[in-house]
């Protein structure tokens, strides 16, 4: 036998380029390659199909005309201000928070800088081509999709500076005291959210500094958002409640030991009974109404607990004034904390007893453990699931538009009704989309970023 | 210097710092707190009723409904001199229909897109994620509203339909297709079928345990699926069960009763349930893959396995013990988001009660809606725990 020698021994060539890249990827086996030219296949046509659609057919002017009603429904316009305010705000403090606890990627720096070029280049490269003659793509591009896009300028470049510096001041921040930026943030939060609400609400009369704007007029992407953010801020302590109340009592569980034919024995009803008692916990009633609470608007679909709030609540309270805006958010929070207590209750669950335990060890009264112990780790682990549970909030909040409110789905079936516009399904469900998938994806990906960074993680020793 | 030779129970109010105390005490304040809201709430909504003369029992059932249903599994199943109570299970049906259609398309749907979202073809993959992310980052409702109007609702009228092989007709009026019609020997080739089944199944499984004994090679799947097959293809050859019933097109669109029609509004809700709730059910079938170690696709390949048998026999049955779970609340989810239904005019039990809504009291309505999709869940719940319980490792 001989043996090789070690200098003969190499690593395989590791084989670069795009030529490489493109066997191990989509050329490795015949079937793969079948593969890659059907996909590639159907892939194009779609897009094809889509773009030629978007640039040569679709009319955008259904948009243009009723941009303002589909981002702020019947506000009044002169009070438009006050939303971009709010706006503004919100996007600094989520670049501040995204500073502190995020990372920038290359990527997303691209897609940032390349969207906001788009937006400039596009009106300006439209404004070369406006005398182009009639019927000739040039002039559609210019008549239907330049104003478009210089519409939207003005949101997305505000949107894009305001995260962009809330980044920078996050930075800044972090690199100053971790500690104290992390903890002003959260109380930024804290204090921003019912600022909004009441700059967009609003509570002096017609002539003060901020007149008051009735509920129903909110509409488009302005009550979608109110919505979800009210929901989501009223939820939350609701659910963590919930939790808390599904979770109480003991942790030993008794066994009940039955006999054989115990059901013949009156007093071992009476045994196995005590047992169940016992076992719900020290506050049985308490977890009793939680669990009936959870597990009921858990089972029913979120239609019909707005289509009942909608026809009931007035009624129930007696007051038939309560607007139907102030009703969807009721509902909504109600049937949202359902959700929120389960997932509180899974962070809780899968913290380990030894936290608990110690804290017990160390004479803390159940609820100061609860408070400084077990719930913020238990938030701390559910991060990722809450959001996703945000985000279905958000996209849940588009069901109002069945009791007919005009959040920015339900407003964009009334655009649909005008007569200049009918037919133009296309154009205005894609514009709807766009928007939704923004927000949703957007959220989504902060939460991924989070969740990569280990800011979601239970902290380990060592 | 407080006296220690008193007992310490002797003080008066020393129960007040009972923690037993103080535990029943506080659970009947919130007891009788929610009891009186509750109160307070169930008189306000019925002096308001009662004021606005609508009546609250549950008596309507029995009455005509005044209104028709087109949707079911025969044409018009409940006509306008129908009671409610006709109506409701018309509506019930229907939403069974649609649940048990999209809950197993959209899983197939699901599991070929999770597969596909981890393949090492990158087109492949790309597609998948761009699917998912598109369906799960907008609303389902948004989604319905587009595939009826924006796709289904474009299509040529029903009187000049586009011609599918079949023949079948496609339109805004819905699909028509040919449908069988039972005659006198359909109960007898169902029985000899399912009999032939059962004969395919027994020697199958008898087989494949031969196999597994003694490693003979039996054509254990082959035999079993053949004489399924045989039997069927020859007891339907000698009785000849079924006669095909072809749709026809009149002047207005197809004419009903002839083949089987499925509206628009049902090829909707089901495209958008199976769309929307396949998405999610990809990303689960993805990360119950992953879960699995990838030393047992390594075992798997150094023994031989294709790629397909890696994945239906190692890596899929050890990923749905981590997949059930999250799976049921997808199909929770499935079955209370198929009350959007009544947004694109599917007559399921939430269309069918906004409907009566309009003439008898909401309050009656909504609790039996409620109580319907309630013991649909729970019921879809108890079987997937069932499942759940099956499928997770036995450890004695």
């Amino acid at each position: 036998m001989t043996s090789i020698p070690a200098s003969a021994v190499t690593r395989p060539p590791v084989e670069r380029g795009a030529l490489a890249w493109l066997k191990k990827n989509l050329f490795r086996t015949p079937f793969d390659s079948a593969m890659t030219i059907i996909v590639l296949g159907i892939g194009v046509l779609l897009l094809a199909q889509f773009f030629q659609w978007a640039i040569t057919q679709a009319q955008w002017t259904v948009i243009t005309t009723n941009f303002r009603i589909l981002l702020q429904g019947t506000y009044p316009a002169d009070q438009g201000g006050r939303l971009g305010l709010s706006v503004a705000l919100i996007t600094l403090i989520a670049g501040i928070s995204w500073g502190i606890w995020g990372k920038l990627f290359r990527a997303t720096v691209f897609a940032f800088v390349g969207g906001v070029l788009i937006f400039i280049i596009v009106p300006a490269a439209a404004e070369g081509l406006s005398d182009a003659p009639q019927g000739t793509l040039s002039a559609y591009l210019s008549g239907q999709l330049a104003p478009l896009f210089s519409l939207l300028r003005e949101p997305v470049m505000l949107l894009v500076g305001c995260l962009l510096i809330g980044y920078a001041v996050g930075r800044l921040g972090k690199r100053l005291n971790r500690k104290r930026a992390g903890r002003y943030t959260l109380i930024g939060w804290l204090v921003l959210i019912p600022i909004v609400f009441f700059l967009v609400r609003g509570f002096t009369d017609a002539d003060g500094i901020l007149p008051f704007v009735q509920t129903n007029r909110w509409g488009g992407l302005l009550l979608t958002f109110m919505l979800a953010f009210v929901a989501i801020v009223a939820c939350f302590p609701l659910g963590i409640l919930l939790a808390l109340g599904r979770m109480s009592g003991g942790s030993h569980t008794l066994e009940f030991k039955a006999p054989p034919r115990w059901w013949l024995n009156p007093l071992q009803w009476l045994h196995a009974l005590s047992i169940w008692w016992r076992n719900l916990g020290n506050y049985p009633i308490i977890k009793l109404l939680c669990i009936v609470y959870i597990e009921f608007l858990r089972g029913v679909p979120l239609v019909t607990v707005f289509f009942t709030a909608n026809l009931i609540v007035p009624l129930a309270l007696g007051d038939n004034n309560i607007d139907a805006v102030l009703r969807a958010m009721v509902a909504l929070t109600l049937f949202e904390a359902a959700y929120i207590a389960e997932i509180v209750r899974g962070g809780l669950q899968a913290l380990p007893p030894g936290q608990l335990e110690a804290a017990k060890a160390l004479g803390l009264s159940p609820v100061q453990a609860t408070l400084f112990i077990t719930l913020p780790q238990a938030l701390r682990i559910a991060i990722p699931t809450l959001v996703g549970q945000f985000i279905t909030m958000f996209k849940d909040t588009s069901l109002v538009a069945i009791i007919s409110l005009t959040d920015l789905l339900g407003i964009s079936r009334s655009v649909l009704a005008q007569n200049e516009f009918i037919g133009r399904h296309r154009e205005i469900y894609v514009f709807v989309a766009i928007v939704y998938f923004v927000f949703s994806y957007g959220m989504s990906y902060a939460a991924r970023q989070l969740e990569r960074s280990g800011s979601g993680a239970v902290r380990k020793l060592g | 210097m407080t006296d220690l030779t008193q007992p310490p129970n002797s003080q008066p109010f020393a129960f007040l710092r009972d923690v037993r105390f103080l535990r029943v005490t506080v659970q009947l304040a919130v007891l009788s707190v929610i009891v009186l809201l509750g109160i307070w709430l169930v008189g306000n909504t019925s002096e308001g009723l009662a004021r606005a003369r609508i009546p609250t029992d549950f008596s309507f059932l029995s009455q005509p409904s005044g209104f028709q249903i087109d949707e079911g599994f025969v044409d018009q199943p409940h006509k306008r001199t129908d009671s409610y109570a006709n109506a409701f299970v018309i509506g019930l049906i229907n939403t069974l229909r649609a649940v048990v259609v999209s809950l197993i398309l959209s899983t197939l749907l699901g599991l070929f897109v999770g597969v596909a979202r981890l393949s090492t073809n990158y087109l492949v993959r790309t597609l998948a994620i761009g699917y998912i992310e598109l369906f799960q980052n907008t609303p389902l409702l948004l989604q319905l509203f587009f595939i009826f109007t924006s796709v289904l609702l474009t299509l040529p009228p029903p009187a000049t339909p586009i011609e599918l092989p079949g023949p079948s007709y496609l339109s805004s009026g819905g699909l028509a297709t040919p449908n069988l019609i039972g005659g006198e020997n359909a109960t007898l080739w169902l029985v000899v079928a399912a009999l032939g089944i059962v004969i395919g199944v027994t020697l199958w499984r008898r087989l494949r345990r031969v196999r597994l004994e003694t490693g003979q090679v039996t054509y254990a799947a082959e035999i079993g699926l053949g004489v399924m097959l045989v039997v069927g293809v020859l007891a339907w050859l000698v009785l000849q069960p079924f006669s095909v019933d072809f749709p026809e097109l009149g002047r207005f669109g197809y004419i009903r009763g002839k083949g089987a029609i499925i509206s628009a509004n049902f090829v909707a809700i089901i495209l958008g349930l199976v769309l929307y709730t396949g998405a999610f059910i990809a990303e689960i079938v993805r990360s119950g893959i992953q879960s699995v170690p990838v030393g047992q696709w390594e075992a798997a390949r150094s023994q031989g396995f294709t790629y397909g048998q890696i994945l239906r026999l190692i890596v899929i049955p050890q990923a749905l013990r981590v997949m059930i779970p999250p799976l049921t609340n997808q199909y929770l989810n499935l079955a209370k988001n198929s009350s959007l239904g009544a947004a694109v005019g599917f007559a399921e039990v939430f269309g069918v009660a906004r409907t009566m809504a309009q003439s008898v009291s909401v309050v009656p309505i909504m609790i039996i809606v409620m109580g319907i999709y309630l013991s649909l869940s729970l019921i879809t719940a108890a079987v997937m725990n069932v499942l759940n319980t099956r499928f997770q490792i036995k450890t004695r």
